[in-house]
This record gives structure tokens, C-alpha cells and sequence, in this order.
């Protein structure tokens, strides 16, 4: 399982951060677009964030940009 | 006629010859992929390997696909995205080919500059068949050429009825 940190207007994935530069667009129930400064990557609920379990694509955004 | 066969290995001062072709087919295929049909969610219908190191230096990618729509009017999408897994958690959105087709044949080709650790793309949310049109930016994303990449075709279907394939594609290095 992908575990995403959160860090100040970011994330980090596999060790790398990323910068958000657009608002997250929600593309399924499960699925999100996030436009960072590494492209658009594509995000799903079978990722953690802060190693916490979403089940709620909207908490799920809600947290990635809480950091 | 004459059939030649060559074998064993030739070399000049030494070096082994290596027969080499520009611009080179990484991979292709023909044949159609996973039909992803009775969801909405975003899918994978084809993936095609691109081998580690297989890219070195400054490179042009092109990759093309042909996706079979049927079922309802509008409402799906045929993206590409580029993954170091055949999976789509964490993949980089590369291109649209179409956003909120009909029941129909899309056929599109794209290409994408690679330049060290970077892969530059022009505007990849955006729906274009092909690349001779005006974009206003291009966007830069992470490449790792040194390991495994995976062109990724994908679909999201608008409508949970409707159904997607990949039937045909491929990826060409020009370098």
C-alpha cells in the first residue's frame, strides 16, 4: 500500500515531494487528479495518507490538502 | 534465392556490432486488451513495457491507440499515463485522447520530448488526437529511465452500461 506523507502544499510519494499547482479535481469515487510540480498524478483510496485509511474520496482530498 | 543466415557475433577493432534501427518500436500490440465495461471507475485496457535504460539521453516518445467505444452517448475518457508499475496509483497523466465520446473508433498519437529525469508533455488534460494544434503550456513530469516505465492506456467509462477497449497500440523511441 502507497502511504503519502503530507507536507506543507504537498505531499511526499516513494520519497519524493510533491507540490501541488492546481486544485485536486476528483475524477471517480475512488480515484482523484492531483496537478503537482511532477505532473498530474493519479490517486486512489488504496493509498493512505499519514498512514490513516480513507474510504471517502472527499476526506481523501480533504486530507492530502490539510497538510 | 538464396537464403543467408547469419550467426555468431561480429566485431570491429574488437566491438560487437550491434544492428540498430531510428526511430525503434518499443512495443506494440495488436490485439485488444482488457475490456473494461460495468464501472465507471478509471481502468487499465492496455499496458506496454518500456525496459529500463531502454531510453538514454534525449529521446522523443511517441505512443498511439485505438479505443472501440459502445454503449451510451458521451461521457468517457481515453487517457495515457506513464506508471515504474502496470498500475494506476501514483501513475503521471501523459495525454487525453478524448473526453466524452459517443459510441465510436478513436484513434489518436502523441508525443512527448524526454529530457534526463524529465518527461515534457503538452497540456495532458487536455482532449487532442494529436499533437498539431495549439497548446498554451507543456508540462513537465518525472521520468526515471534507468527503471522499468509502463505506458499505460486507460478508460473511464461516463456511464456504468458503457464499455471500453484498447485495440490496438504502441510506443516508438526516436533518438
Amino acid at each position: 500500500m502507497l502511504n503519502l506523507v503530507t507536507i506543507p502544499n504537498g505531499f511526499i510519494m516513494n520519497s519524493s515531494d510533491y507540490l501541488f499547482d492546481g486544485e485536486i479535481e476528483i475524477i471517480s469515487e475512488t480515484q482523484c487528479h492531483a496537478p503537482t510540480d511532477k505532473g498530474i498524478i493519479l490517486l486512489d483510496l488504496s493509498c493512505t495518507i499519514n498512514d490513516v485509511v480513507y474510504t471517502d474520496i472527499n476526506l481523501f482530498v480533504s486530507a492530502l490538502t490539510a497538510g | 534465392m538464396t537464403n543467408i543466415n547469419i550467426s555468431g557475433q561480429y566485431k570491429v577493432n574488437g566491438t560487437p556490432l550491434v544492428l540498430s534501427s531510428n526511430p525503434k518500436v518499443i512495443a506494440l500490440s495488436a490485439t485488444d486488451g482488457t475490456v473494461i465495461t460495468g464501472t465507471t471507475v478509471l481502468a487499465i485496457s492496455r499496458s506496454l513495457l518500456i525496459p529500463a535504460n531502454t531510453i538514454t539521453g534525449q529521446s522523443v516518445l511517441e505512443f498511439m491507440a485505438r479505443y472501440q467505444k459502445t454503449g451510451t452517448t458521451g461521457g468517457n475518457s481515453c487517457t495515457v499515463y506513464v506508471n515504474t508499475s502496470p498500475t494506476l496509483t501514483g501513475a503521471s497523466l501523459v495525454a487525453t485522447f478524448a473526453s466524452s465520446i459517443g459510441p465510436t473508433l478513436v484513434q489518436g498519437i502523441r508525443s512527448v520530448r524526454i529530457n534526463t529525469s524529465n518527461l515534457l508533455t503538452l497540456q495532458p488534460a487536455t482532449g487532442s488526437f494529436s499533437d498539431y494544434t495549439t497548446f498554451s503550456s507543456e508540462s513537465i513530469v518525472s521520468f526515471n529511465a534507468s527503471v522499468d516505465n509502463y505506458i499505460l492506456f486507460c478508460v473511464q467509462n461516463g456511464f456504468i452500461g458503457d464499455s471500453n477497449v484498447v485495440q490496438m497500440a504502441r510506443v516508438v523511441k526516436y533518438a
